[in-house]
């Protein structure tokens, strides 16, 4: 019974994203009613409507949902892991990481005409390395720090870090060559505009190939909701589990900062409305996570294309504006919690 | 002979290189409920997480049903023995239904949902604790007993022929304390499952255990029969109190009065007497 609820609400949810994708997809500097939208999409309609759809709009309405989605399941496995409510990749550093390694790799590998001097595929293994040390450092930290397992110290530890990277990332594009400056908003903030289709194949592989290790962690990822000890007395392998969704967690969170900046608290808020309106342990938690991590992101691009069209805000810029509140508001309700 | 339920061999441990247990060597029949006794800091705890394999020792070394701890495997060990701790935690917004089928961790197949057997033993588990009722309720709306007792039904639906229990009694009235030991013993009796538990009321160890361990200082003080174990100048001797042993005319159990050491009642009576 309730795993019908449970369907329904995720149908609910996915017609509301595939709607805010057509509608998304109209809007620009030539708008195009819903109905021209889904012609296009269909392969009919007028030429002109399949190149504006096909080209300009699509790739970046497909990138925005399918980074969304990334970060978000990110942001889940993340506040599992750590027990934490307020975990999320941008306030553990790990996004803020990730951007790092992308400007790192641009400026170490730019020839003096600006130009790549290795492939833009690698850009992806360059945010792992990102992602992955910050993520080293945050764990470090922590480990060594004898309070240090307390959830409010390692948010301190992450939050520190972030805005190390952020520094340092900052830093790179005012001592580098101006066109990395111009580009200096995708990566400290984030941003969708810049999309192609190789971008949003590249995302959407990676999720493609986590979702077996989804599945097969899917028992362990709730088993993990309890206290180590308990996890650890039903049986639960804590170490490698943990793990197992921190790097998943990582891998996810590097693969859409290396397509789109570093956005942030999607993985945090994601996750949190999933809890409101779908439930932690009902069925389709993920999926569920998912679907709106994919719908704050796109609305968010959305909105940034359109609020002070022909400008464009990036679409982290809007992430923050509505996760910075919200990861406040966590902060004084779990303060309030634990008296 | 049955196997034995579980076995420290010249084990030690320690937290924070603060020792905690020292140099043990236990083995605890099978079969039968257990209790370990004894002041706080003792050592209780310490025992029973080493033998779950929660804390590694750091000399010595301990064997579960013949076997030492490094050769299982997480899943396998669970099925060998399940273990309560003393203050296991979930979200709040778990429901008893969901916490207890987390005792089935073990048990459960990687890929589908939960089997037949998983949903009666959760049954049974819920049935034995009185909890069905509560099965749809999160837990953070129960009250400190009714919580107690989820936690036990999920440690129950483990299904372990082995069960380490760390204040089981812990937030609960006297009522269904007694409650919960009637359980414990009936399951030993009837489906001749191995308890141990930390106890910190004698009365109940005297009354529902079989054997009592009672620690002192990191060692085991004394070792055996409960009526044997738990005597007055033991008692005296490991929590440093007085203490009598009086039969009540038609209990068959003796009942355990505790009370203030000579020298602790004197300071209270001059302190009172200097107000």
């Amino acid at each position: 019974m309730s795993a019908m609820a449970a369907g329904n609400r995720l149908a609910l949810l996915g017609l509301v994203l595939g709607a805010g994708a057509v509608l998304a997809a109209g809007l620009g500097s030539s708008f195009l009613p819903p109905g021209r939208v889904v012609a296009a999409l269909a392969g009919g309609g007028a030429p002109m409507d399949s190149v504006i759809i096909w080209t300009l709009r699509l790739p970046r309405v497909v990138l925005a949902v399918l980074t969304g989605m990334a970060l978000a399941l990110a942001g889940a496995l993340l506040q599992r892991v750590t027990r934490n409510p307020v975990a999320a990749p941008s306030v553990l550093g790990v996004t803020d990481g990730a951007a790092l390694g992308v400007v790192a790799f641009l400026w170490i590998f730019s020839d003096d005409a600006n130009a790549l001097t290795v492939s833009i595929h690698w850009q992806p293994l360059a945010a792992m390395i990102g992602a992955f040390g910050f993520a080293a450092l945050v764990a470090l930290l922590t480990l060594l720090d004898p309070g240090g397992r307390s959830p409010l110290r390692i948010i301190l530890y992450g939050v520190a870090l972030a805005a190390l990277a952020k520094a340092a990332v900052t830093l790179m594009m005012i001592l580098g060559p101006i066109y990395r400056a111009n580009q200096a908003l995708t990566w400290l903030t984030g941003s969708v505009s810049a999309a192609h289709w190789s971008d949003a194949a590249t995302v959407a592989a990676g999720l493609a190939l986590s979702i077996p290790a989804l599945v097969a962690l899917r028992l362990p990822l709730r088993q993990i909701a309890l206290d180590a000890e308990s996890a650890a007395a039903t049986g639960l392998a804590l170490g490698r589990t943990q793990a197992a969704l921190l790097s998943l967690s990582v891998l996810l969170t590097a693969l859409a900062v290396s397509q789109v900046g570093a956005v942030g608290f999607v993985g945090l808020v994601a996750p949190h409305a999933a809890r409101y309106i779908h439930g932690q342990f009902a069925p389709g938690y993920l999926v569920s996570t998912a679907l709106i991590g994919g719908l704050m992101v796109l609305g968010a691009d959305t909105l940034a294309r359109i609020i002070a069209a022909p400008l464009e805000l990036p679409a982290g810029a809007l992430t923050a504006l509505v996760g910075a509140p919200i990861f406040l508001w966590l902060l004084l309700k779990g303060r309030r919690a634990h008296g | 002979m049955a196997d034995p339920f579980a076995r420290l061999r010249a084990a030690s441990a320690a937290y924070n290189r603060t020792r905690a247990l020292d140099d043990v060597t236990l083995d605890l029949p099978a079969g039968a409920v257990i209790a370990f006794c004894g002041p706080n800091g003792s050592g209780k705890s310490t025992a029973l997480r080493l033998m779950r394999g929660l804390h590694p020792p750091l000399r010595g070394t301990v064997e579960i049903a013949g076997r030492a701890l490094p050769e299982w495997t997480p899943r396998a060990l669970a099925r060998a023995v399940a273990m309560l701790s003393q203050t296991p935690e979930a979200p709040p917004e778990l429901t008893v239904g969901e916490l207890v089928m987390l005792g089935r961790f073990a048990h459960r197949r990687r890929f589908a949902g939960p089997s037949d057997a998983d949903r009666a033993a959760c049954q049974r588990a819920l049935a034995a604790t009185g909890t069905e009722a509560l099965r749809d309720r999160p837990i953070g709306q129960l009250s400190g007993g009714q919580k107690q007792r989820a936690w036990i039904a999920m440690t129950l639906a483990q299904d372990a022929p082995r069960i380490f229990l760390d204040e089981p009694t812990n937030h609960l009235d006297v009522a269904h304390a007694f409650e919960v030991l009637e359980l414990i013993r009936r399951l030993n009796r009837q489906e001749g499952r191995s308890f141990a538990l930390v106890l910190h009321d004698l009365n109940m160890a005297m009354r529902y255990a079989d054997h009592v361990v009672l620690f002192c200082d990191g060692r085991i003080a004394a070792h055996g029969p409960t009526r044997q174990v738990l005597t007055e100048e033991r008692v005296q001797q490991v929590f440093a109190i007085r203490c009598r042993i009086v039969q009540l005319a038609g209990e068959e159990t003796p009942v355990l009065v505790p009370l203030p050491n000579a020298s602790a009642a004197d300071d209270a009576g001059l302190a009172s007497a200097a107000e």
